[in-house]
């Protein structure tokens, strides 16, 4: 007979300091209501609201217990209300293991349990259980049933694996500043510039105060973005700290964070597409993430849409990188790509340069001075469109495709035919007279939604060569 | 992708994009001169309701007059036992092949105004898109559905 087990008793704790978090607003109005008179009654209430809390986490930890099968896991919860959950293991997606200091701490961590429900959470969560029954309950309901070596380290081949060293993280820190941080430095030099704008309408004094305080505002400005930088740097340090991906037989396992210990696992199956994201600082220096897209999951806040193969590595390693974990998804880097036809470079233009025109259009109204600003950002509108332009690619290779675009960043991602949920392509009637067209792919993306690929303006004879190549008409 | 496909949706979808566009825009109608008569009680400048609404009306009248004809013309699909091949868009055509292996469900759908003229809608939900085909004859719909969900029914190899 299956035995069934309960959580480690420090989820009492956990759920009592959860419900405590919840009821700290009343608690504290009600501290500063009662504070005078009253006080006794505040004293009688919260010592009754946590004997209430302590017993309510109490019995919800001892009516929690689940128990592993040979085919299925199955959860049983409730006070008032029983709840019987069971989890075949076919259906089981992945396996994610979180520990938090406090979890550390105790030696424990965090199972959540995903199937493809298209829900946004994990179909079921563990709160604590010890470390050592986390990892067997992990390798109990893995559906790839392995010949695991179930004592010691006495594996003879090491999987392969990739490690991320302290000096690519730090780098990985310095260069996570998104665009907006970069419109920011822009803005700052801009604001910089103005002061050796020569000024002949005030007098001496009131130029000397002005520029005083510029002085001021630039130094507060040039800290403030400082501090947001070396924040940037921590918190890239923190969340990807001892970052290390491993492929164990169908499965890529990820194990990351300094303080919040992550493990994660991605059936290779599930993949969508692989991806190489190359922002704009990094690019220059020729460094670039890895991404996949996964499909179904949870979607835990402050997670990116896509889930990181890894947070760094020099563009010409992404080949090995790829040939040791992916194989299939391998590619040369710099592939002959089917580049955008010339007619499409006017398009792209226009479309870079438009947001800035409508920027300018208030602005030449209202504060015509600042006009030059708009200058500015229009020849870097006009740039950006230039480089979308010579950016876009699409490459088909016999059963997979490749795409390289670029909104800021440059997106480079690598998907089977078998993975395209549909292809669509679009037409406007300028496109029409000058032979071009838009394709859109889609895949499956995370929680149930879509995750679209499209790109602007290739020839129509390609965009019907792709569709040829997608269908199943033969 | 090179021909259009061959089918068009029942003729009757016009006069039913019609009715929903009159709906749509009696709405704004009503709006505009809501914001009319609140302009005219306390005397704000009555030229921006005006402005508005004569807009509202012009697009109204391109919107009922003449847009659903065009709509209508360009509409077409065709279901193959591979995939299925949707055209439409008046100044954007757009054409989508959806392969009958990525189909999970086929739904048809009546609302009031399409139960009015015997018309009825098919929607195609793949694991990341919907598509969606308008105003069919209820037997054509029902057909249809029956048949891509039959065409529909292929082991999966994964996900």
């Amino acid at each position: 007979m299956y035995r069934a087990k309960r959580m480690h008793p420090a989820v009492i704790l956990f759920q009592f300091f959860k419900s405590l978090r919840e009821m700290i607003i009343p608690i504290v109005v009600a501290f500063f209501a009662f504070r005078d008179e009253h006080f006794m009654y505040f004293i009688g209430a919260i010592t009754l609201v946590t004997v209430l809390l302590v017993t309510f986490s109490t019995i919800t930890w001892l009516r929690f217990t689940y128990t592993v099968t040979d085919e299925e896991l199955r959860i049983e919860s409730g006070i008032f209300i029983k709840k019987k959950r069971y989890i075949s293991k076919g259906r089981i997606q992945s396996i994610d293991l979180t520990a938090n200091v406090l979890h550390r701490l105790l030696g424990l961590a965090k199972v959540q349990i995903e199937t493809a429900g298209s829900g946004t959470s994990a179909e079921a969560s563990l709160t604590a259980v010890k470390v050592a029954e986390a990892e067997q309950l992990r390798n109990l309901l893995k559906v790839t049933k392995v010949a695991t070596s179930e004592v010691g380290e006495t594996k003879t081949v090491q999987a392969p694996f990739y490690q991320i060293t302290n000096k690519r993280l730090f780098i990985a820190g310095t260069t996570s500043g998104s665009i907006g941080v970069l419109l920011a430095f822009i803005a700052f030099a801009l604001s910089e510039l103005e002061q050796f704008i020569p000024d002949n309408y005030f007098d001496h004094t009131i130029q000397w105060i002005i520029g005083l305080s510029v002085v001021l505002i630039v130094i507060i400005t040039i800290g403030f973005l400082f501090v947001l930088w070396l924040l940037g740097i921590v918190g890239t340090m923190v969340k990807y700290g001892h970052f290390r991906i491993e492929r164990r037989d169908e499965e890529l396992f990820i194990t990351r964070g300094l303080l919040e210990k992550k493990q994660i696992t991605i059936p290779l199956k599930r993949i969508q597409a692989i991806g190489m994201k190359e922002s704009m600082i990094r690019q220059p220096f020729g460094y670039v993430s890895l991404f996949a897209e996964v499909a179904g999951g949870s979607l835990d806040k402050g997670e990116e849409y896509s889930t990181l193969l890894f947070p760094i590595m020099k563009k010409d390693e992404v080949e090995d990188f790829l040939r040791t974990l992916l194989p299939s998804y391998s590619y040369p880097i710099e592939p002959t790509w089917r580049k955008l036809p010339i007619k499409a470079k006017k398009f792209y233009m226009l479309r870079g340069v438009i947001p800035f025109i409508l920027i300018a259009i208030p602005i030449a109204i209202f504060i015509p001075t600042f006009l030059w600003t708009v200058i500015v950002f229009l020849i870097l509108g006009l740039y950006l469109g230039y480089l979308r332009y010579s950016d876009g690619g699409f490459l088909i290779q016999e059963k997979r495709l490749m795409i390289r675009c670029r909104t800021f960043s440059r997106i480079t991602v690598v998907l089977f035919h078998k993975r395209i949920q549909a292809y669509e392509k679009k037409q406007h009637i300028a496109h029409r007279k000058q032979n071009l067209a838009n394709f859109k792919l889609s895949i499956i993306g995370k929680y149930g939604s879509g995750k679209h690929y499209q790109l602007k303006e290739v020839k129509d004879v390609q965009a019907d060569s792709l569709a040829d190549w997608f269908s199943y008409r033969v | 992708m090179r021909q259009p496909p061959k089918h068009t949706i029942a003729q009757d979808a016009i006069k039913v994009w019609r009715i929903t566009e009159a709906i749509f825009f009696g709405i704004l109608i009503i709006i505009g001169i809501a914001a009319f008569i609140i302009s005219m009680l306390f005397d704000f400048t009555i030229w921006y309701s005006i402005i508005g609404l004569v807009v509202i009306i012009v697009l109204a009248y391109i919107a009922i007059q003449y847009l659903p004809a065009l709509r209508w013309r360009r509409w077409r699909y065709e279901v193959f036992d591979q995939e299925i091949y949707i055209q439409h868009g008046i100044i954007i055509v757009s054409r989508t092949l959806v392969p009958m292996i990525r189909v999970q469900h086929v739904d048809t759908k009546q609302g009031p105004i399409l139960k009015r003229y015997g018309l009825a809608s098919v929607t195609i939900s793949t694991a990341a898109t919907t598509h969606e085909i308008p105003a069919l004859l209820e037997e054509d719909a029902s057909v249809l559905r029956d048949r891509i969900s039959e065409l529909a029914r292929v082991d999966e190899e994964d996900v």
